[in-house]
């Protein structure tokens, strides 16, 4: 895996964006931002600053991530105060596409990381990758900060790939675009995965939820089954509304297998 | 009993209460709410309204005034809490506005194209949210006359120059497509800063009194209306191109006129062909037509596989003929249409003489459409294309540009960039709102983006 070069830039940018191999970064940096291993990259204008939850933690996939977050916008010729120790997600100026062989990692720039301000803690860019990168941006310093849109914020570092399954196939075929975050242009909240979903992958069916207890989704949803074709239709509705009602008020975890069983 | 000197007290007391509670919400405004300039213009001026009209008050109280002068205080207090109360329309829907709940993007490339007019290239727009769902322009000169008035009475600043007021339904403050029309808008601002009403009463005048002898003020005033619709059109969509028209079909849902076919239904057409206190939206999208072909847009638009290209293309062919109106002023409708149908190419006139410089952006357009389409496509934004490496060596499409080829390739090419994504389905509705959404993220970011490269924040 090597790292690119500003020849290697130079290439890439100038293919036709139809070719996997090229690389496309808009708006272009100035040319001065090409370092001989690195692009610096600009903050941009949207920020999603962390709310205080209802609840006293985040619980992955219980509560809708976007609602904990409050929206703001430093247009351009603007200015954004960062208080001490809190963090917000912004997003780079630029809009990014990587080519199907280069993945991408995301430092900051080292005089800004030295007023103790963090950019990132999911630096890694997938190859294909398309849209504005999302920065994780803490001010771990005393003092608040002040983030004008559009200052260098962080550099991009590109490493090559050997990515043999796409080498072999047809270059000009569309690429199919995969992954949560495609094609943002602004900070996106994060898509968190139902703790079912996660710990059943690696066995685990049984776990415990705050509020809940011990979970198990798969025995639950046997049981439930059971209990519902006992039903007759009249009850079944009558059941269904209790659940409803259940369910609006917090009571049951949102991945409860009674809100699929019962539906 | 209170003496008069208590009673002016009391009611001086009062308004500047009234008064200082608008000035309040302009100047205590969210601090995390950004408001593009002309908006921080307009917030700043009433706020220093507001402090004139309190000097005013002041000094007026401090003096020792006879019963005439007292009585004089009296009735202008009244008269600045009538201003007041009007002022008041238009500063919460102006403080909802603030740029996250707005094109920003957009408002800033359309106002950089307004300023190509020759004569309005130091004009500004202040965007509001309304509650209607349409698209509406702020009579202006009522508020600068208000403003105005409450400002020559106290002593206070004229109110800010070349300053356009415009709104937008606020459930629209993301939307690309939709804010398409609102160059419409700017036209009405242009009618009412060269006075144009005058121009087209006096010709409407003529006309009537070549037909029935007489002038009747309510029929001026109807037809000078329809003329002021008609030229707005006119004007967005020699500003913008046929983005305009495409939002105006969407907007009013105007493609119910195709049978199954796709060709025209005049069945389908009703209440679309009838002249009212408005005129109809067909007649409104025939005249639109003809300033696409007039500026080289139609033979592109034509070839546009879409229904709403179709609506455009059968609103085209229709005739005078096809349109009516009702017998509104006990006169043969007829006459009254005829005299109407004679001040439309005086309208077109008009606009050639306003836009006389204006460079017609269809060949910028047509350079970069596929261009940009392939972008799309690719789920890139596309603010530099053809790049150069790392020369400064692109081309950044002008948002002109940027409106009519997104637009056109979110009704003819969703499906392509949809069938590039891992899991999406182009028959799934959810996926394609999920997708539009994105073009016009892309197509906002895109002219942001442009506006940055092309000198347009410095």
């Amino acid at each position: 895996m090597a790292v690119l070069t500003t020849k290697d830039f130079d290439e890439r940018l100038k293919l036709p964006i139809s070719d996997r191999s090229s690389l496309v970064i808009t708006p272009p940096p100035s040319k001065d931002a090409f370092t001989e291993d690195s692009i610096d990259l600009r903050l941009g204008t949207h920020f999603l600053m962390p709310q205080i939850p209802p609840e006293p933690f985040i619980d992955p996939g219980a509560t809708e991530s976007a609602q904990n977050y409050l929206q703001l916008h430093a247009p351009l010729g603007g200015y954004f105060v960062l208080p001490a120790h809190q963090t917000v997600l912004g997003s780079t100026l630029e809009y990014i596409k990587l080519p199907f062989d280069v993945a991408g990692e995301i430092l900051p720039k080292s005089s800004l990381a030295r007023t103790f301000m963090m950019i990132e803690t999911a630096p890694w860019v997938h190859p294909n990758y398309r849209g504005c990168l999302t920065l994780e941006i803490a001010n771990a310093s005393n003092t608040a900060i002040l983030l004008y849109p559009g200052m260098p914020i962080g550099q991009l570092v590109l490493m090559g790939t050997s990515n043999d399954k796409c080498q072999n196939e047809e270059k000009q075929e569309p690429i199919q675009l995969s992954g949560s975050y495609i094609g943002s242009v602004y900070p996106e909240p994060p898509s968190l995965k139902q703790p079912q979903e996660m710990l059943s992958k690696i066995g685990i069916n049984k776990y415990r939820r705050p509020g809940f207890g011990w979970v198990n989704n798969n025995k639950l949803r046997d049981e439930f089954e059971k209990a519902r074709k006992a039903l007759n239709p009249n009850e079944n509705i009558a059941v269904q509304a209790i659940i409803q009602i259940l369910s609006e008020q917090g009571c049951l975890p949102a991945d409860s297998p009674a809100l699929s069983v019962f539906k | 009993m209170a003496t008069l000197q208590d009673q002016l007290r009391q009611d001086a007391a009062s308004l500047q209460k009234f008064v200082t509670s608008v000035s309040d919400h302009c100047e205590r405004r969210s601090g995390t709410a950004a408001y593009l300039e002309p908006s921080e213009r307009l917030f700043s001026y009433i706020m220093k309204l507001a402090e004139s009209t309190r000097s005013y008050l002041t000094r007026s109280l401090d003096l020792q005034l006879d019963l005439q002068n007292l009585l004089g205080l009296r009735k202008d207090v009244r008269i600045l809490r009538a201003g007041w109360r009007f002022m008041h329309r238009f500063v919460k829907p102006a403080l909802d506005a603030d740029t996250l709940r707005l094109p920003s993007s957009l408002v800033l490339g359309l106002t950089a194209r307004f300023r190509e007019i020759p004569g309005f290239s130091d004009t500004e727009f202040v965007i509001c949210h309304t509650d209607e769902f349409n698209y509406l322009n702020i009579t202006l000169s009522k508020l600068k006359k208000q403003a105005n008035y409450i400002s020559e009475s106290v002593g206070g600043p004229p109110f800010p120059d070349k300053l356009g007021l415009i709104g937008i339904p606020y459930s629209q403050a993301s939307s690309i497509f939709m804010n398409c029309l609102i160059p419409h808008e700017m036209g009405h601002h242009v009618f009412g800063e060269l006075h144009l009403v005058r121009t087209f009463q006096i010709l409407i005048e003529k006309e009537l009194i070549g037909r029935l002898g007489e002038s009747k003020p309510q029929i001026v005033e109807c037809l000078a209306y329809w003329a002021e619709e008609i030229f707005c059109d006119l004007f967005a969509v020699r500003l913008v191109g046929f983005c305009f028209c495409l939002a105006f079909v969407e907007l009013y849902d105007v493609s119910m006129i195709l049978d199954e076919n796709s060709a025209y239904s005049p069945g389908r057409s009703v209440g679309l062909t009838e002249f009212t206190d408005y005129p109809p939206d067909l007649f409104r999208l025939r005249q639109q037509v003809s300033v696409l072909k007039q500026d080289r847009w139609w033979p592109h638009v034509e070839e546009i596989d879409s229904h709403y290209v179709r609506t455009l293309e059968a609103a085209g062919k229709l005739t005078e003929q096809d349109f009516k109106m009702p017998n509104l002023f006990n006169i043969d409708p007829g006459i009254i249409l005829a005299a109407f149908f004679a001040i439309v190419p005086k309208i077109s006139d008009k606009l050639d003489e306003i836009t006389e410089g204006l460079k017609i952006e269809t060949d910028e357009w047509q350079k970069n459409d596929q261009d940009i389409s392939l972008y799309l496509q690719n789920g890139i934004v596309p603010s530099s294309l053809r790049s150069g490496g790392l020369t400064d060596d692109f081309i950044h499409p002008k948002p002109v540009s940027l409106l009519n080829a997104s637009y056109k390739f979110y009704l003819q090419g969703l499906n392509l960039l949809i069938s590039n994504i891992d899991g999406a389905k182009v028959d799934n509705k959810e996926d394609r709102v999920k997708w539009a959404k994105k073009v016009e993220m892309w197509t906002a970011k895109a002219i942001e983006d442009v506006m940055l490269m092309t000198g347009g924040f410095s």
